[in-house]
């Protein structure tokens, strides 16, 4: 089979819990991981007679995204109630968005220039969460529901089918996270299920001018399971094109431990929804001034922040990309470069050392344990020549254990990079003397050998000695 | 029109006996006679209107939380509960959810 045959179509449904403190259509609290059925009351519970009040952070956050990612904001729009039995939708339909959606016709654009378009965005209400009690998933014969998620709001995010690949899916969903963080409208963490992906994925012969039966796939849990189920389906379904076999329209189920996908059942239509307009939700009405206002108070995305740093700050590509990672990160480095960091040296260690440490510790960028003004004042020292670029990684661990200055760190530990001639001389005078062989090869013309001694004097000094002027020292007594 | 009674009762999670469906399918077609009846009203130039009330345009309320119900209500409001949880008969299988739950 010649994988070049076939082309790979994937059109993406992310759905992002939008960051209001209550839910969608009550004033329920809207938080993480409280205890089960804790925030709960007759509207999100379905109890009949309650009705629903639209909450209008939810509407706002919804214009944001909308607006982030290149929407276009309908100024009128409407609700419908999306009908289908299971246990965690206690009303028996969901609150959703069909025939007239929030926003329309937006993208993200990859690093490539390719635009990926957005078909459309709505706003509507999440379902509780259900587990499946008994020996196991499969012999369980009842299942536990907590409502505290029920209600709460979403956006609904629908690409065009214009993803080719998986490693594009997972750009495009990387940019649509940082985009939507830096908005803040969403903590879009997949792990915390305020992000969550379904793909609808189809194959067909290069040159057919027909799209490929859909296939819906679902529990991605992270952006590696949708590059490892795109990649499995694209195998799948051309092999089956190629054996000259039907592609059946349905949903799958990743499995992640097996790294294979297994039908669920058949697709459903839209028609089996029976969607219609919620007669207890009036229009939403927006207007002009409104949208103006969510658009005057949207935060800078990473695409501006990035063009910045490269056009402006003159930072490579790669660094910008990098740092935009994370707004508070942002914001981070912009408080150093504001107190007179540079900015390429402030970046190398935003990076380096402090990354990793922030992933070994597996620390967010909200609380950064060290300060800018801390980070600033150490790179001060290096440039100064009080310590050496070995030593303030040292420097830097302490700043982060302690919170202390980098200052004081290193005259409490005496780290003071040793430049005065009198005690280098002691160093160096007693590296000579333990290598006469290494010294006699330099004298005989061997220059590089020289590293190796001024290698021994760093060593003898804990780092401290300044390495420039080690080596003319070296050179001057050696050669005199 | 014909409705599809065993369709529907799929997507309702109902089991009913070929009695109750066909005394069903009765009933459905006599709703959707008086539907047609309506559809052949004259409503040219009437704008549709979704809901009874008189707001034409959806109040937004502030982002503000309130307590709810206290969770031995809530819990007891359910036919079965088990710990902090409401508890009932399975459904399908596993992820067997329509768009949007999980
Ligand atoms: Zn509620």
């Amino acid at each position: 089979m010649s994988e070049t045959q076939y082309e790979l179509n994937v059109g993406l449904e992310v759905h992002v819990e939008l960051a209001t403190a209550s839910k969608m259509f009550c004033r329920c609290k809207t938080k993480f991981g409280d205890p089960p059925n804790t925030n709960v009351c007759p509207v999100c519970m379905g109890l009949p007679g309650a009705l629903p009040v639209a909450n209008e952070e939810a509407v706002r956050l919804g214009v944001m995204a909308a607006l982030a990612l290149n929407c276009r904001v309908n100024l009128s729009s409407r609700f419908d109630r999306k009908n289908y039995f299971y246990p965690d939708l206690p009303k028996a339909y969901q609150i959703s968005q069909f025939e007239e959606p929030l926003a329309v016709s937006g993208y993200v654009e990859l690093a490539s220039g390719k635009r990926i378009r957005i078909r459309r965005l709505h706003l509507e209400e999440d379902a509780g969460k259900s587990m499946h009690a008994g020996d196991d998933i499969t012999t369980a014969s009842y299942s536990l529901l907590d409502y505290n998620r029920s209600g709460v709001p979403l956006a609904e995010i629908v690409s065009e089918p214009d993803i080719s690949s998986p490693e594009e899916a997972r750009e495009y969903l990387e940019k649509m996270q940082r985009t939507l963080r830096f908005a803040g409208v969403s903590d879009v963490k997949m792990e915390e299920g305020s992000m969550r992906v379904d793909c609808n994925v189809s194959v067909r012969r290069k040159g057919e001018a027909q799209m490929g039966v859909p296939v819906e796939l679902k529990n991605l849990s992270s952006f590696r399971a949708v590059t490892r189920a795109l990649a499995y389906e694209y195998d799948r379904q051309s092999r089956l094109i190629e054996q000259g076999k039907r592609i059946a329209r349905e949903t799958r189920h990743w499995d992640e431990d097996k790294g294979v996908t297994v039908s669920l059942r058949a697709k459903e239509s839209s028609q089996d929804y029976r969607y219609f307009p919620d007669p207890d939700l009036p229009r939403l009405e927006l207007d002009e001034a409104f949208i103006e206002s969510v658009q005057r108070a949207m935060p800078r995305l990473p695409n501006q922040v990035v063009d910045f740093y490269v056009n402006v700050l003159g930072l490579p590509k790669y660094d910008a990309e990098v740092l935009t990672v994370d707004p508070n990160l942002v914001k981070f480095f912009d408080r150093c470069v504001e107190l007179g960091g540079e900015p390429k040296p402030v970046s190398n260690w935003l990076m380096g050392d402090i990354m990793a440490y922030m992933n070994a510790k597996g620390l967010s960028y909200d609380t950064i344990p060290v300060t800018p003004e801390n980070l600033v004042a150490m790179l001060g020292l290096i440039k100064d020549g009080v310590i050496s670029g070995k030593i303030a990684k040292d420097v830097l661990i302490k700043m982060f254990e302690t919170g202390k200055a980098p200052g004081d760190i290193v005259k409490e530990e005496g780290l003071e990079q040793v430049s005065d001639d009198a005690s280098l001389s002691v160093i160096v005078d007693s590296v000579i003397a333990a290598n006469p062989e290494v010294v006699a090869q330099f004298k005989a013309g061997k220059d590089k050998v020289l590293g190796f001694l001024v290698g021994q004097v760093m060593k003898a000094s804990k780092g401290r000695a300044n390495p420039a002027k080690v080596n003319i020292m070296l050179r001057e007594k050696i050669l005199s | 029109m014909k409705i599809d009674v065993k369709h529907v009762a799929d997507l309702a999670r109902l089991k009913l006996s070929e009695d109750e469906m066909r005394r069903l399918e009765k009933d459905l077609e006599s709703i959707l006679l008086r539907m047609e009846r309506l559809k052949a009203l004259d409503v040219e130039g009437v704008e549709p209107t979704f809901g009874a009330g008189d707001v034409q345009r959806l109040v937004l309320d502030q982002d503000r939380p309130a307590p709810g119900l206290p969770r031995e209500e809530v819990l007891k409001l359910a036919p079965s509960s088990e710990g902090p949880y409401v508890s009932v008969p399975r459904e399908g299988t596993p992820g067997d959810a329509p768009q949007g739950s999980e």
